[in-house]
Order: structure tokens, then sequence, then C-alpha cells
């Protein structure tokens, strides 16, 4: 197996077949990514962020574990009181302290939150479209939720992450090299390829290999960062095979929505994986546009 | 001007190396293989030859061994692109005689350190054309024949002026209107005439070459046209291959501005397929553009969908999206359209319903 450019065996598609190759492309992907940054580091999340997820993945953390990590950060204090004395959670009285309003919020949707506020910071750094992809972004990680919900394939907890990182990869590789970003983008326009397989004939991987990669320095459970890596192929995915199947629904979904971030979906993106009546659909989309309308709001 | 070749088989490599010499403002060449890439040398005598490795027919290792076993390229620079993996192959290469090489994938600077060894350093903007802007409200075609006059008349009906030259009478009519648009007819006009015009400035070129002539298609791209039609071909066929062809050259504010002509006191958006992917990514600055003309006082917009024969889900919303847009924005809408498919469709919505003519003229009339 080669790991990028067309010398030797290139690798199509990234395989899955041994650890020694998934350990191979990871150090690619790393190594690849670092030699085009401008500053020699990969993207990264805020230190808040960073101990938040660390507050979601431990089984034994309680509110006041939360509580340590958001008030490090004045910002985030304020942003979750915000949120918590929204219209959406409709408290009788207006939650006055950091753990009233992670008890309204809710420990996960919390530990969510912040992490989305801090991605955002990370979808500014990106000089073009950033509104475009974080709305993209949003939306797919609401529409996720939405779907594991509904359909039941996945615990709807860990579904949102997932959906607002399945395309963290194009951010990094927008972050990286805004050239080649362009360029790709205007090859897909032109009708000459889609992106994931652009991706891999110039970077060796594509985006949501990226994307999945990055996501496990994060500290994103194995089975998010499964269906992040194959959230265009859910049939490949081994762990994250359910999560990827809705990952690659909620795409589609948002796209729908108005909420694409080219001007055509990804060929292989589609709803009809998960069986919805049509009824069911537009339900659910009316809740996403709902959802998203509401926690876009929030997290500005 | 410099000329550049680039070998590789991989389309997204050649446009990433074409991208990149942007900033150096000279010619590129492209060839698909070894063998391709060595004839190629010995025609157009580069100023560097950028040469892949792992390539069908001919490889780079066996094309670099032709290349300097022939006295008429043996002196021509040459820059191998490899993988990260390669690099032991290139020592090996290097042996037979390069000026250097540069890691896949490469960023800017990686790139510009070993292409400046050669071609000097890049201009720190892509040479600018003398003289004043183009009118991107204007088309030149050159030796078109009758049927790529009536496509591109009935493509461009109301946004775009159509002019036509012949032969060496075109250098001079482009000199004089500055056209933003050149559509070509490659059978006629030929390479030299290409390369003359697109030395003026920077013109969107659109090739028309004989539907299933590849040689053609492969000359047009090779004298520099941006995107080559077949021809003869729709009118929407044309409006969308000089919207991919004006993307290569502008901004998408100026993609725009081909879109956008005024008549009878009314703007006029000649709109192209809103199913193509190149209009997608016009769609919000053009959003933008209605804004700001009910801004500085337009009244009156006319979408003129004469072009636009089929409907589905997306030129309903694209439309809905527009008409709401200047609806918004102050201006009174209607809509010209002569499908009846399209019609049918845009009768069930509420937005466009009460906004349908059969006729560019009787939309306008409907706004007086």
């Amino acid at each position: 197996m080669i790991l990028n450019g067309n010398e030797g065996t290139v690798m199509a598609e990234p395989s899955r077949d041994t650890t020694l190759d998934r350990d191979a492309l990871r150090e690619c992907v790393r190594s690849t990514l670092t030699r085009l940054s401008r500053t020699g580091e990969l993207p990264t999340l805020s230190a808040t962020a960073t101990a938040a997820l660390g507050v979601a993945r431990d089984p034994d953390a309680d509110i006041e574990d939360l509580c340590r990590v958001i008030r490090t950060d004045v910002g985030i204090s304020a942003r979750i009181l915000r949120v918590a004395n929204s219209a959406a959670f409709a408290r009788r009285t207006p939650a006055k302290t950091l753990a009233e309003a992670v008890l309204t919020v809710g420990l996960r949707k919390t530990c969510d939150l912040l992490v989305a506020a801090s991605a955002r910071r990370l979808f500014e750094g990106t000089s073009r479209n950033a509104e475009g992809l974080w709305n993209h972004a949003l939306a797919v990680a609401i529409a996720a939720e939405e779907l594991a919900r509904l359909t039941r394939r996945a615990e709807p907890a860990v579904a949102f992450l997932p959906g607002l990182f399945h395309d963290v990869g194009r951010i990094a590789f927008l972050l990286a090299d805004p050239i080649s970003f362009e360029v790709i983008q205007n090859l897909v326009a032109e009708g000459e390829g889609q992106t994931s397989d652009l991706e891999r004939g110039w970077y060796g991987f594509d985006h949501a290999e990226a994307g999945a990669i990055l996501a496990e320095d994060w500290g994103l459970a194995g089975e998010q960062c499964d269906g992040i890596r194959w959230h265009h192929r859910p049939a490949q995915a081994d762990a994250g095979r359910s999560l990827a199947t809705i990952l690659n629904a909620a795409d589609s979904l948002a796209y729908t929505m108005g909420f694409g971030v080219s001007p055509q979906p990804p060929l292989d993106v589609s709803v009809a994986g998960l069986g919805l009546a049509a009824e069911d659909e537009a339900a659910c989309m009316a809740r996403i546009k709902d959802a998203f309308l509401r926690q876009n709001e929030l997290l500005r | 001007m410099k000329k550049v070749l680039t070998i590789d088989d991989s389309k997204v490599v050649r446009s990433m190396v074409t991208r990149h010499l942007q900033p150096y403002g000279c010619e590129v060449v492209e060839a698909t293989n070894g063998q391709e890439g060595v004839e190629a040398a010995k025609l157009h005598q580069p100023d560097l030859i950028l040469l892949d490795v792992t390539m069908p027919v001919m490889d780079g290792k066996q094309a670099l061994a032709a290349i300097r076993a022939d006295a008429a390229t043996k002196a021509l620079p040459v820059i191998m692109l490899t993988a990260e993996s390669g690099r032991e192959l290139v020592v090996e290469i290097v042996k037979l005689g390069v000026n250097g090489y540069i890691v896949k994938p490469f960023q800017k600077e990686s790139f510009e350190k070993e292409v400046s060894k050669i071609l000097g350093a890049p201009s720190a903007t892509p040479p600018a054309p003398a003289g004043p802007p183009l009118d991107r409200h204007t088309v030149l075609v050159v030796d078109g024949d009758e049927a790529i006059l009536a496509s591109a008349r009935q493509a461009l009906a109301g946004s775009m002026q159509v002019l036509t030259a012949t032969g060496a009478e075109a250098l001079e009519r482009w000199t004089s209107a500055r056209p933003g648009v050149v559509l070509v007819n490659v059978a006629t006009a030929g390479d030299e005439t290409i390369g003359k015009l697109r030395g003026l400035g920077p013109s969107a070129f659109v090739g028309m070459a004989a539907r299933g002539d590849m040689g053609a298609h492969d000359a047009a791209k090779k004298a520099g046209c941006h995107t080559v039609l077949d021809s003869p071909c729709q009118p929407l066929e044309m409006l969308d291959g000089i919207l991919v062809a004006t993307a290569a050259v502008a901004t998408v504010e100026d993609q725009v501005q081909t879109l956008l002509g005024t008549r009878d006191g009314c703007v006029v958006l000649n709109l192209p397929d809103p199913r193509s992917k190149v209009f997608g990514k016009v769609l919000p600055s053009l959003t933008k553009r209605l804004r700001a003309l009910g801004a500085e006082g337009g009244t009156k917009l006319v979408v003129d969908m004469d072009n636009v024969t089929e409907s589905n889900a997306d030129v309903v919303k694209s439309v809905v999206a527009i008409v709401t847009e200047a609806t918004t924005a102050g201006l009174r809408t209607a809509i010209a359209v002569s499908s009846a498919s399209v019609v049918e469709s845009l009768k069930q919505i509420a937005e466009t319903q009460n906004r349908l003519f059969p006729s560019r003229d009787a939309a306008r009339e409907g706004l007086k």
C-alpha cells in the first residue's frame, strides 16, 4: 500500500484490512497535513472543549466536574447560562448558577454545545465560506441527532458530535492548503469528478479519513470516529456503521434543506438507506430547521 | 510569455500545477502520459517541464530518458513530481538528470521554491492586461457558422451583445470591443489566432468543436480555451459553457454581470440551467446583486427562462429564491418562460404563478 500521490501502488480507497494499514494511513494523514500547514500543526479544539469531551467520555463524571471545566472560561459560562435560560428550555425562573444551567440543558448536551462553540471558532479560521461550512456542519449534527432518535439506529446523544465533525477534514484541507481546496471545488463544479475521489487523487486520502483521524486526536469515541470515516460509504464501516448510515442520510437532508456546501449534493449521500416514510422525513426536516435556528443563534 | 509543460496522467494534479503557475503568467501545455509529453516537449520547446513519475503508456523515468536522448530537448529543464513515498525513486532519477523535484501534494511555498529556480520569481500579481476593463456584456464570436451564431443569439438575448469577426479581423475587433467572452470555432479559427487572441487579455474563451471530434476538442484545450463545447449545441449548453469559462478568468461577481443586462428600463436576468453545477456557485452572488440593484433604485426585473426547457425541483427552488430576493429588494418581477413543462411546474408555486409570461417581450410589457 502506498499512501499518497501516484507512485507505486496507489491506495484509491482507504483500507480497513489491518491495524498496520490503519496506523500507516493515520501517520500519512498527519504528516501530510502537518507538512502542508503553514503553522506545522494540525487543527485543534480549545482546551475547554477538549476537557468537556473528557467529561463526556467519563461514565462517572457529574455536573460539578463539568462546571469546573466551564468555569475556566468566562465567555463559555455566560453562553451556557444563556442557553439554559432560552425559550427552548422554558424555565419558570431563570437559572442563576452554572450548576442549575447544566442541570437544565443536560450534561451531555452541555458538552456538545461547548465543543460546538469551540468548533465554530475553528470554522471561522477559514477565510472563505466559513458561514456556509459551519451551517452545513451544524445542520448535519442536528439532523444526525434527530435521525438517530427517529430510527433508533444509534444513541441520539452520540450522534451530534460526529455530525458536527463529519466534514472537519475539509476544514483541515482548507486551512492547510486553500489553493488546492479551490482547485478541487472548481473541478467538481466543472463535472470532473466527486470531491472525495479528487481528494484521494491529490492527497492520497479523502476528507472523511482526515476528519476521522482529527476526531480520534480530539478524543471522540471509536464508534463516532468510524462513523465520520465512512459517512460517504457506510457499508464499509465497522463499529460505526449505524452512525455512518445516519450521517450519510443527515448529509443528504442538509443539502435538501439548503445547507449544502456545494451546488449539488455528493452522489453518494442519500436518505433512502433509512427507509423513512415521506411524512416522517418532512416532520423530521421541520424539527431540524427549528433546532438549527435556535442552536445557531445560541452559538453565535 | 514563458511556457511550461506539465506531464501527468492525473487531471487533478495537472489542474493544481496550472493553478500554482498562475502567478508566473506563463502558458501551460498539458500532456497525459510520457509519450505524449516527449512529443509535446519537442513541439513546444517549453521553458520548464514538470514530470510525473508513474504514468501509463510511458512512465516519467522513460520519458526523461527520451527527453535527454534527443538533441532537440536534452537541455530543457525538468522538475519531477513525486509522492512522499517516491523519494527513493527520485534519487535514482536524479542520476538521469533532473533540475529538481517536488513532493505531492504540494502547497504554494514548496512549489514556488523549486519552480522559481527555473522561471525566476513569480510576479507579485498576475500580469494585468493593458487597457480598460473588459466588457462583460459583450461576446465576440470568431469564425462562427450560422448554427453557432443562432445558439449564441438565443442564449444571450437580453444580457449580452453578440459581435462577430472572422480570421485576422478578430484581433482588431477584440481590441476595439474588449469582450468578456470569446466564442471561437476551433475548426476554422486555428491555434495561432486563438493564441494571439488569448495574449490580448483575460477574456473567457469558449471553444466550439464538432460533436465527437476528440482531436478538435483536445486541440482547443491545448490552444487555451477554458472550456470546449460540442457544435452545434443548445443555447442553454452555451450559456453554461460561458459561465464555466468565465469562472476560469474572472470573479463570481463578473460571472453574475454576464447574466444581467438592461432592456427597456428592465433589468434582464438571463437564467442559465438552474440544474447546472456552475449555476449553484453563482446563485448566492446573484441574489446579493439583486439586493444591490433594489437598493440602487432598480424597479423591474425580467427573469428570462426562455432557454430553460425542462423543470425539476432545483429549477423551481432557484427561481423561487430569485423571485423572493428580488421582491424583497423592491423589484417588480416577471418571468419569461415558453416551455410548457416549466410553466406547469411554476404555476403550482405561489411565488411564481402570477408572474409568468410566454415571451421576453410579453414579460417586459407586463411590467409596464
